[in-house]
């Protein structure tokens, strides 16, 4: 095992494709010289050149609309957008072009493109650059998408999504880049719909994505000293979604709670508690409880960012009005 | 296609059940879900659903019968079913049961096991209870009834563990053969021992000759010709409401400081049931006429069977009725029904030799247990009433025919008497109907009243009138406290007169019930004001 950060992770991901596969290139604003935003394409362009690492102008149609059509011709494209955010502005070129090609075409034309983008608040970036909307693509027939919320899950699953034929967002978390932790050597990949423990517990299922994952770690470790044993599952990836993890782990423990820092009204959460409402019903023991961000745009003052972002105590709380 | 239903395991520990009824027909309809049958197990009656849709065919076992689990008790039909598949399905069914019945009789457990089939999951019928679906799901499996279960779920909710312990314990007293002390026998449980704590338990026996009230019986019931049939039970609410008007303090109830002497005679009548017993009370029971007592006494008892009584039936009681005596008890010593403070045990009826008027008969004599609370009522006064209520079942005629009616019917009698020519004659015939049952009580009254109204020409009417009021109360005739009240109002009373005339009485009577009088007093000032 090698001890790396997140951000590392993302990038010996890329690295590594790259070097397996001719095809794979990427592109997107200030990915090549400068490295990338927040530095995780790092290296890339003096490794692999300008043909494979693309500075693109501010224009999000345009590289959402190339990277369709070289997947579309047989390349495998890696666009980034720098914040999620910013997907509004290429949103028919992702929306209605990449994920509808593969199934208006019959199944000849596919899609291999791995877009990267970065969600999440925490850095006072304000209404318009810390926002998470995963819920938007979960509810796209025909796109995957991928929120892996620690550095082996992110690099075995960016190696998963870029050998996938289809379209993938792949989400990552700004506030996660800096995180290391244990990374296995050498190439990998980590099945996309496979969700994963991240720890083990009896007395209530926690679900949470992404950054909250930590979050919700952090609420387990100090509700196991109070004897409460605290299950914590990481979907990983919310489409496909692995149901039967879910539902397991429902089953075993008779509780849930959801947590995401997406805003609670229309997020994953509800997906999540209605597939458990339907086909695990008779597990519970008790209501399920959401724990995620009002129903407001992100504030830019630190102190109410603070407020409004999902943390330890929301969750210890929830869980103990349940349990 | 025909469909077997087979006995249904209602619990974890449910080896044998009892059908205790049939909620269907044959030939009758039934849609799945519906209720087809009851069954009793070791602790609770269980309405059974329907597991199929379709017509019930063959019922292959009866009400009353005890079954194990799992072998075929009834066969259902489709629509369009063959009869020749119906009567094979149902002969393969007999014989089925045959063999399960035998190798359960045989004691071949193992053969037995074999035999066994799925069971189809059956609902438990129980009340509205906040309950989690998993744990809803593990008592519908495990064939728990819900209402028995604690909720230590947030807001009272019933989660899976409050079903764990239940089933754990369930396990551990089944290993003991031990019945928990839950539900109605916890009550009972709780109720019996705060009441011997609390009350100051005194228990007085009298041997009523009941000669007479046998012969009362056996004439009224004859007389119904079967309409109705008075048990001994209704004829003792009868009396002993009767008796309570005269004390009205062994009708109170208490609280640790205080007394209440209620309005009302509510008698309660303890109904013995399969795991408990129940009182509900027959309100004011002074009011009623006997065959009124007893479609009460058979409408509560029945109620009471079923499950079906109101929680007013049970409450505010005044005085309780417990017969042992259809189980062979001679005497015994009834804990009082708190808050009341006191309950008359009834024995079984002997036939005896005794010496009446000089001679040896063979009479019939029953045995009166009254409990008291001695905090409450004194020896003396409590001796005095059950003397009381010993004379009047020992001479039960003039009692009886006493059947107080509404005041509406004693003023407006024969098609609404409302001029004084109209009321003395609906007065005459109350008089004339009373000379035929109660001679006594007329004679009695008239010769009270004799003086007053043809001696004493210094009393105005109205005065005479008010004074033959307080007579009627103190005699406790109601057709002559109506009468009286109504003309002396006439005459100009105000309803403060007749209260005071009939206050007197009361306070001059010592025993009338203050509470009974007053009803009828106050009704008749109002029957008066409306007419």
């Amino acid at each position: 095992m090698l001890e790396m950060t997140y951000s590392q992770a993302i990038n010996a991901a890329l690295r590594e494709e790259m070097r397996r596969d001719s095809r794979v290139f990427i592109l997107g604003e200030d990915v090549g010289v400068f490295g990338g935003c927040f530095g995780v394409t790092a290296g890339l362009y003096e490794e692999f050149g300008p043909e494979r690492v693309l500075d693109t102008p501010i224009s999000e149609t345009a590289i959402i609309g190339s990277a369709v059509g070289a997947a579309a011709a047989g390349l495998r494209p890696v666009p980034e957008i720098m914040f999620m955010d910013f997907m509004t502005v290429c949103m028919d070129e992702f929306f209605n072009q990449a994920a509808k090609m593969r199934y208006m075409f019959g199944g000849k034309a596919r899609v291999p493109l791995t877009l990267r983008t970065v969600c999440g608040a925490g850095l006072g970036a304000a209404a318009q650059h810390s926002q998470s909307l995963e819920a938007w693509f979960v509810h796209m027939p025909g796109v995957k998408v991928v929120m892996p919320s620690t550095p082996a899950d992110a690099k075995g699953l960016l190696a998963a999504s870029i050998r996938d034929d289809n379209p993938v967002i792949f989400i990552e978390h700004k506030m996660l880049y800096g995180i290391s932790g244990p990374v296995p050597e050498g190439e990998y990949t980590i099945p996309l719909g496979k969700a994963d423990i991240k720890r083990e517990g009896r007395d209530v299922t926690v679900v949470a994505t992404s950054a909250m994952v930590h979050r919700a770690l952090a609420a387990a470790e100090t509700l196991a000293g109070e004897g409460i044993e605290v299950e914590v599952v990481d979907p990983r990836t919310l489409v496909p979604f692995d149901k039967e993890t879910l539902l397991r782990s429902v089953e075993k423990t008779g509780r849930l709670v959801i947590v995401h820092e997406a805003v609670k009204t229309g997020g994953i959460g509800g997906e999540i508690a209605a597939i458990v409402a339907e086909e695990g019903f008779d597990f519970l023991d008790a209501p399920i409880k959401r724990v995620a961000a009002p129903f407001t745009p992100v504030p830019f003052s630190p102190p109410l960012e603070a407020a409004y972002i999902p943390d330890e105590n929301k969750i210890i709380q929830a869980i103990r009005e349940i349990v | 296609m025909a469909n077997i239903v087979l006995m249904p395991k209602l619990g974890l520990t449910m080896k044998k059940g009892r059908i205790s009824g049939w909620l269907k027909n044959e030939g009758e309809w039934v849609n799945q879900g519906e209720p087809l049958l009851e069954v009793m197990t070791e602790k609770v009656n269980v309405k059974v659903e329907s597991p199929f849709t379709g017509i019930l065919y063959k019922i292959l076992c009866d009400k009353g019968t005890t079954l194990p689990i799992s072998v075929p008790i009834a066969v259902m039909a489709e629509e369009g079913d063959d009869e020749a598949v119906l009567q094979a399905t149902v002969a393969r069914a007999q014989a089925d049961l045959a063999e399960a019945l035998q190798a359960s009789a045989g004691r071949e457990e193992e053969k037995r096991k074999q035999k066994t089939r799925a069971v189809k999951p059956f609902t438990v019928f129980s009340g509205e209870r906040k309950i989690s679906p998993r744990a809803a799901r593990l008592a519908r499996q495990e064939g728990v009834d819900v209402s028995l279960l604690n909720g230590s779920g947030p807001g009272g909710r019933v989660v899976e563990e409050d079903v764990l312990a239940y089933l754990e314990q369930l396990r551990l007293h089944e290993e003991q053969n031990v019945i928990p002390i839950d539900g109605m026998r916890a009550v009972i449980a709780e109720r019996m021992s705060a009441s011997r704590k609390q009350a100051a338990h005194v228990t007085i026996m009298a041997e009523v000759d009941v000669t007479a009230l046998r012969d009362v019986r056996n004439q009224l019931n004859a007389a119904g010709e079967g309409r109705v049939n008075f048990s001994y039970t209704d004829l003792l609410v009868k009396f002993t409401a009767e008796a309570l008007t005269e004390y009205p303090m062994v009708n109170s109830r208490s609280s640790e400081n205080e007394i209440f002497l209620p309005g009302s005679i509510n008698i309660g009548v303890a109904v013995a049931l399969e795991n408990g017993l129940v009182v509900p009370n027959i309100k004011n029971a002074h009011r009623l006429s006997l065959e009124q007592i007893s479609l009460k006494v058979k409408d509560l008892a029945n109620r009471a069977r079923n499950n079906e009584l109101n929680p007013e039936d049970v409450e505010n009681g005044t005085f309780t009725i417990t017969n042992l005596g259809m189980f062979g008890a001679e005497g015994f010593t009834p804990i009082i029904n708190r808050p009341e403070t006191a309950i008359l045990g009834v024995g079984i009826i002997r036939t005896k030799p005794a010496i009446s008027g000089g001679k040896l008969e063979k009479r019939d004599f029953m045995m009166l247990s009254l409990s008291f609370d001695h905090r409450i009522i004194d020896g003396s006064l409590a001796a005095e009433f059950l003397s009381r209520l010993k004379e009047m079942l020992e001479d039960p005629y003039p009692w009886l025919q006493l059947q107080p009616q509404t005041v509406e019917e004693l003023v407006i009698a024969a098609g609404g008497a409302r001029t004084p020519r109209q009321l003395r004659a609906a007065y005459q015939n109350g008089i004339d109907r009373l000379m035929e049952t109660a001679p006594d009580l007329v004679m009695g009254f008239s010769a009270l009243t004799e003086r007053i109204f043809f001696d004493d020409s210094a009393l105005s009417s109205l005065h005479k009138e008010l004074i033959a009021v307080a007579l009627a109360v103190y005699i406790k005739c109601e057709y002559c406290i109506v009468a009286h009240i109504y003309k002396a109002m006439q005459l100009g009373a105000t309803p403060e007169q007749v209260l005071e005339a009939a206050g007197v009485s009361v306070f001059f009577g010592g025993g009338a019930a203050l509470a009974h009088v007053s009803t009828l007093v106050q009704e008749s000032i109002e029957a008066f004001s409306k007419h």
